[in-house]
Order: structure tokens, then C-alpha cells, then sequence
């Protein structure tokens, strides 16, 4: 890292949406304000990258009963008392919303000029408020990291890294068709936007009646004058995803941080866990980590610096698929490393996970909950040197003034030397949200 | 599949691999809230309802509040397949 300096930490989480040309074809999208407003507060998790005297910025104020867990457990970071998205403008990403502050006497004291500002994804606007608020930032600028976060980018570093390209662009409703008929002929496949994420953007594609209307749906747009760009990759039967994690310094030098493996649920992401170490020697065997260097060279070649994390995965025939995508972004996995980052002064590590749930009693708060975590032994302490640790309040409680059945995310780390137990306190953590009227979807 | 409200129920089951959604779900259960479609599953909901209903959803115009309880749902699609 380039300074010493205080920094600010802050997040969009659905950072690609910003990256997006609006006049870019999409696939079919249902908006869920519900779920948007989840992770518009999934900025809380950025308290994780926090050293004593650096400051995490939310949207929301970060919620005080959970500030006060954290710190009991040895975390220490500022975080933010005021509202910064007072009229819940869901659509505007943390720095628009900054540079639109009508809050700017308290913004302005709290983000001390000078400070550094780490954002969780350089985004639009993020230029304007370094300037605005004369905070440094060590980043490179939004049209480079924009074009290599692009599926394109990573559709093309294949052919650049001379690694099997089985994807296909297509740029018009038609190629849409005619490609996809002929991957259909061999099986389903995945039509991806140049900026879709886990969960959304993903279109798997499974019978022609499905292809025919994405035709038709793509079609319609493009007599709006949209313009079409898709990458369609034949569906591959994985065993194992999982994802590498690295940092390119503004000098061009590669750090490696963590290889996560992930566990899906469809195309969602629903836990990270360490590999063993047999699995880093096969990638290490599979010259995995020589390719990740090359990688993170053509990357800074392109301008890119900052934090990487590459989506890879292991076919159920034993090959190894070394680049899915390149988020060039902190990510989730990240997270997870940093979570492990803190339990490692205990000797101890967890597994990064979130239940997705709804709640039919708005009256059970946060700090209810988290007594009762305790009172039943799950909440974690160094003491304890295992339980639940919760990483995220905000999630869980955004919907609950808004919804009866309100929905909500609670991020958590499992914390246990041994896999059986971390099953076991997964289990308790679960039966104690069922018995406070909480209905959990995944 | 039948066109009716088990149908629909049964196309919930399959796109969340949930058997016990078959037992638990009614005309009157809010589609969202009871079977915690994410917003991709729901996409492939309204895809399969599409097939197996014989119609087309407008997905420009097609919000959540459309979808409410599976009998509301059931009555737009039944509608739109009168005056698409």
C-alpha cells in the first residue's frame, strides 16, 4: 500500500451497474427495491479493512449495537453518525450521493482532508469527490477500470493469455440467434452481460422456446436503438469455483492475498471457505499461479492497478478453468480474508457466509438477536474461540420499517478449528432464526 | 403442467428444488415472501410461466407488485392471454 495516512473506507457493492453503458442491450430484469436496498448497506463489511484511526463511510449510519460488538471484540475504527442517503436514492452510488451531500459541514470534518479514500470499486464520480472533499485517492481512472472489468476484457485476455476461449461475442440479436443455436445443438449455454454479476446477468439458456424470446426480448431493444454486445460460453459442468486474490501496486509489482474457494448456489454465491493445502498444490502444479502473474501484468500493461480477484473454476473431468472473469474490485472473497486476517491473531480462521432471510416480527432488534446468540453460547468471543460472528447489521435490519415479511441478509463468519463443528453451529445459528419467526431462503 | 394454480405452484417448486414448496404453497401465498424466489430464479419463473402458459410478459413494464399472491399472479397471466 502506497501511504501511511489515515483512510476512508466505503462501498457499492453492485459496482457494475455503474460501469454499464445504459444503451447496452439486457436481459430480462425484475427491479427488487428490497433486495437493492440490502446491498446498498452492505457497505458495513468494509469496517473489516479498517487499522485503529481509519474510518469506515456508510450510507447509513453503521449501526451501534453492532459498532459496539465489534469493538468488544477488538475491532477499532471511526464510522460515520450522519445520514448520507437521507431520501434513499438507491440508484446513486456512494460518491454521487457525496458530491450531491447537502450534508457537506458534517461530510467534510468527518473525511479530514488528506485522508485516503479506499473504496471497495472505482466508480463514476469518484474523481469529484477527492476533489471536492481533498481526499487523496490511489487509483487508476473510471474508463480503464470500467473496460477491464468488462466480460469483453476477459473474453479477450483468454485469447491474450493463450488459455482455451470456449466463449463467443455476439453484437446483434441475430448472431444471438445463429450462435446460439449452434451451442444449444450441443447442450445449454450461458448468455452473459458485459457486466452482469453472480445472481444477475446470467442468462442459462436450456430449450430453444427460451433463446427464441432473448431474440425477440433483445430484438424490441435494439429498435429503441440499444446495441447489443453478449459473450455466450457453453454451460461447463464445474466441480469446484473458486477465486484468487491479488493486488497490483501503482508500481506494476503483484502481491497475492488468498485463493477462496466458493460455494454457489446456481450462479449465487453462498459461502467462501480456505482451501486445503493438496488443492493450492494443484493449482500450484497446474502453473495456476504463474498465469495469475502474467494476468496481473497485462492488467497494469492496460493501466489497471489495485485490487484483483479472479473467478476460476475445476471442471468435474479434473481440468482447470484458470480465468472465468476478473473483478477488478475488492470482493467478497477479499472480505473473507480479511475476516480471516483478524482471527489469525487467535490462531483460529472462519468460513464467510449470509443467510437470506424474512422477519414477521419488526419488534425482535438487532441487539435482541445478538443476546440471544450469546445467551445460547453461538456468539463468537476470542474467549469462546468459536461461535457466529456477525459481520453485518444493516443487512438484516434495512426492510424492517418498510415490509411486514421484511426481508433481510445477515453476513456472518463461522468460527471453529474443526469442519463438524462449524456444520453444527450453522445449524444452531439457523434453528435460532427459525424460533424468532425469521423464514430463511437459502 | 396444469394451467392453474397448482401449475404455477408446481413451476416454483422446480425453479427453487424445493419439494416441500408443493405442501406449503396455496393460491393465497405471496410468491415472493413464501418462496424467496432471488431476482434470477424469478426471471426463470416468469420464462417457464411464459412456456407453459403460452404467453409474453413484457419484462420493460413487469414489476414485483404484479407478481403478489400466486392467484393475483395467476389472474394477470390469464389476462394477458385474453388481451396480450
Amino acid at each position: 500500500m502506497e501511504d501511511d495516512n489515515r483512510r476512508v473506507y466505503c462501498a457499492t457493492f453492485d459496482a457494475e451497474q455503474y460501469w454499464r453503458d445504459p444503451m447496452l442491450a439486457k436481459l430480462p430484469f425484475i427491479p427488487d427495491r428490497n433486495a437493492q436496498r440490502i446491498v446498498s448497506v452492505m457497505d458495513e463489511l468494509m469496517f473489516l479493512f479498517c487499522q485503529p484511526g481509519d474510518a469506515i463511510l456508510t450510507r447509513k449510519p453503521f449501526n451501534p449495537v453492532q459498532k459496539q460488538y465489534l469493538q468488544s471484540i477488538g475491532f477499532d475504527f471511526e464510522s460515520n453518525v450522519f445520514d448520507l442517503d437521507p431520501r434513499s436514492e438507491l440508484d446513486k452510488c456512494i460518491f454521487q450521493l457525496l458530491c450531491e451531500s447537502d450534508n457537506k459541514l458534517q461530510v467534510s470534518p468527518f473525511l479530514e482532508g488528506q485522508s485516503i479514500l479506499a473504496p471497495f470499486a472505482v466508480l463514476p464520480y469518484a474523481a469529484q469527490v477527492c476533489e471536492s472533499y481533498n481526499l487523496q485517492c490511489f487509483s487508476p481512472g473510471n474508463e480503464i477500470v470500467q473496460n477491464v472489468n468488462s466480460k469483453l476484457y476477459s473474453h479477450q485476455m483468454k485469447d491474450r493469455l493463450d488459455i482455451r476461449n470456449v466463449g463467443v461475442i455476439v453484437h446483434s440479436s441475430e448472431e444471438l440467434h445463429s450462435e446460439g443455436q449452434k451451442l444449444l445443438s450441443a447442450g445449454d449455454f450461458l448468455i452473459k452481460d458485459l457486466f452482469g454479476v453472480s445472481g444477475k446477468g446470467n442468462l442459462l439458456v436450456q430449450s430453444s422456446q427460451t433463446l427464441d424470446r432473448m431474440v425477440s426480448y433483445i430484438t424490441s431493444q435494439e429498435q429503441k436503438g440499444k446495441y447489443t454486445q453478449f459473450v455466450l460460453e457453453p454451460l461447463l459442468h464445474k466441480k469446484d469455483d473458486f477465486s484468487c486474490q491479488f493486488y497490483i501496486s501503482a508500481q506494476g509489482e503483484t502481491t497475492f492475498i488468498a485463493v477462496s474457494k466458493l460455494l454457489n448456489d446456481g450462479f449465487a454465491y453462498t459461502e467462501s471457505s480456505t482451501p486445503d493445502e493438496s488443492f493450492m498444490q494443484f493449482l500450484e502444479a497446474g502453473n495456476y499461479f504463474i498465469l495469475m502473474e502474467r494476468l496481473a501484468k497485462e492488467l497494469f500493461k492496460d493501466g489497471y492497478y489495485g485490487h484483483v480477484c479472479v473467478d476460476s473454476m475445476i471442471l468435474e473431468d479434473g481440468e482447470m478453468v484458470p480465468l472465468i472473469e476478473i473483478n477488478a474490485r475488492k470482493s467478497m472473497s477479499l472480505i473473507k480474508h480479511q475476516v480471516d486476517q483478524y482471527l489469525q491473531q487467535y490462531e483460529l480462521r472462519g468460513n464467510l457466509s449470509f443467510l437470506s432471510v424474512s422477519s414477521e416480527r419488526p419488534d425482535f432488534s438487532y441487539e435482541q438477536l445478538l443476546n440471544t446468540l450469546h445467551d445460547e453460547g453461538l456468539l463468537y468471543s476470542p474467549a469462546n474461540r468459536k461461535g457466529v460472528l456477525p459481520l453485518s447489521a444493516s443487512t438484516l435490519e434495512i426492510n424492517k420499517s418498510t415490509m411486514k415479511a421484511a426481508k433481510g441478509r445477515l453476513y456472518y463468519s463461522i468460527v471453529s478449528p474443526e469442519a463438524e463443528e462449524k456444520k453444527r453451529l450453522n445449524e444452531q445459528l439457523r434453528s435460532c432464526f427459525s424460533m424468532h419467526s425469521y423464514r430463511i431462503y437459502n | 403442467m396444469e394451467k392453474n394454480t397448482f401449475g404455477m405452484i408446481e413451476i416454483i417448486s422446480e425453479i427453487k428444488k424445493d419439494p416441500a414448496l408443493l405442501e406449503t404453497l396455496n393460491g393465497q401465498s405471496d410468491i415472493i415472501a413464501e418462496s424467496g424466489m432471488d431476482s434470477l430464479e424469478m426471471i426463470n419463473f416468469i420464462l417457464r410461466i411464459e412456456d407453459e402458459f403460452d404467453v409474453e410478459i413484457d419484462f420493460d413494464e413487469f414489476d414485483l407488485s404484479h407478481l403478489g399472491t400466486i392467484d393475483h399472479f395467476l389472474d394477470f397471466v390469464v389476462q394477458r392471454k385474453v388481451s396480450p
